[in-house]
């Protein structure tokens, strides 16, 4: 703020000096010895404070001064924020939630990932069907080799099916895949090819099939016309 | 420790020493501002006792206080702004502010005095006890702004900040407390005419 111009005239400021010079009230000796007794103790106060900078200058004691510094409640509500920011942070980076998948690639791997699960689970339980079987061949030897070689377990034709579908994988297993009754059909058929009967060949060929449409019959006459 | 010759140092660097445990720094500051302060007191409460004891507690609350003044207020109106406060705090203990405290009245105080002639200055009594009864006949708005400028040789800026008034405000008190008091001294047959 600037200063105005003293807006007072040549009387009025006589005034002002006249009370100036008949004013000559002054402090009791007493009163001015008690302040100055009491400005000479925080003096020495504040010199000894200023003679130990090193305690002052340590990081607890700047902690410290930092902490209670500032306004009224000092900083301790920054302090403490700041530690739970820290908090939060940590514990998002330790725990963060794989995020769903927005396209359809997820959904389609999980459920491409079941069917193979379950037809590796098939194919294992066939493998240990058919163990089972042979198991009793080696255990056993001279328990009616012929019978057991002759007359293989019934099975079910869907249970063929799945096994002849697997059978270019497992070849030692396919003799035991084709029932008695195919078996037979299909030696009719080499002889009926044999006998240059081809038509009745085909026929029996296409009934087979509609038996046992999963069945590679060209394959099993090839296999048995090796085996004769 | 102050130096000598060094009388030119303003009040803010020897504030400034002294927090820092120059104790002849306060000594200086203590010696320029005493009279001032005490009869500016003085002059408020028109009652010795009271000024000492509010004068030494002024001095004592700055010694207590740490800070430093404000960067923007001269020492001068810091410690004058405490010494006033601690007076109002006085008067709200005890009870016991005087009944021409009333607040200052624009129109009732602008009538025209009329303007004192050379023979009326030259007249101007010379007792002690007059000039203090004058000083006790002003409103204490008034009272207030005429003895800040007369005791603590306050520029008109500074009583505002310390009176919390508009500047203009401080300039009509001025002049009409002096009006009134050259009237007073002059003739002081003319307030109990006026009364």
């Amino acid at each position: 703020m600037s200063k105005q111009p003293n807006p007072l005239d040549a009387s009025e400021q006589q005034l002002i000096e006249h009370y100036r010079t008949h004013h000559d009230l002054q402090p009791s000796a007493v009163t001015d010895a008690s302040i100055m007794q009491a400005a000479s103790a925080a003096a020495s106060a504040a010199a000894r404070a200023a003679k130990k900078p090193a305690a002052s200058s340590s990081a607890l004691s700047r902690l410290h001064a930092w902490l209670f510094a500032g306004e009224r409640g000092g900083r301790w509500p920054v302090a403490l924020a700041s530690v739970m920011v820290i908090g939060v942070a940590v514990g998002l980076v330790f725990n963060t939630v794989e995020p769903e998948p927005t396209n359809y690639d997820g959904p389609a791997a999980r459920q491409y990932a079941a069917p193979a699960m379950h037809e590796q689970q098939a194919s294992k339980k066939v493998l240990e069907r058919s163990q089972a079987q042979q198991t009793p061949q080696l255990s056993a030897p001279s328990a009616k080799p012929e019978m057991e070689a002759a007359a293989p377990a019934p099975m079910a034709p869907a249970s063929v099916a799945s096994m002849a579908s697997s059978a270019e994988s497992k070849p030692d297993n396919l003799q035991l895949a084709v029932d008695e009754q195919t078996h037979a059909q299909l030696l009719e058929i080499l002889d009926l090819r044999k006998a240059g009967d081809t038509a009745a060949a085909n026929a029996r060929i296409q009934r087979l099939q509609q038996r046992l449409p999963a069945l590679d019959i060209e394959q099993q006459l090839k296999r048995l016309a090796k085996e004769r | 420790m102050t130096q000598p010759g060094d009388a030119q140092i303003d009040d803010s660097e020897l504030l400034r020493r002294y927090r820092l445990g120059d104790e002849d720094a306060f000594g200086q500051l203590y010696q320029r501002h005493r009279l001032g302060l005490l009869r500016f007191l003085h002059g408020l409460c028109n009652d010795p006792v009271v000024a000492e004891e509010v004068f030494q507690e002024t001095w004592l609350s700055l010694i207590r206080s740490q800070s430093l003044q404000r960067e923007a207020v001269q020492f001068k109106t810091w410690l004058y702004q405490i010494g006033r406060n601690r007076l109002i705090d006085y008067w709200r203990k005890h009870g016991t502010r005087a009944s021409r405290e009333d607040q200052y009245d624009d129109q009732l105080h602008a009538q025209p005095a009329g303007e004192a002639t050379p023979e009326q200055q030259l007249s101007l009594s010379q007792d002690r006890q007059r000039l203090d009864a004058a000083l006790a006949d002003l409103p204490l708005d008034q009272r207030e702004v005429f003895l800040l400028r007369t005791h603590a040789d306050l520029e008109l800026h500074e009583i505002a900040d310390i009176t919390q008034t508009p500047a203009e405000t401080v300039k009509s008190r001025l002049r009409y407390a002096l009006q009134k008091l050259r009237r007073l001294l002059a003739d002081p047959a003319a307030e109990e005419v006026n009364v």
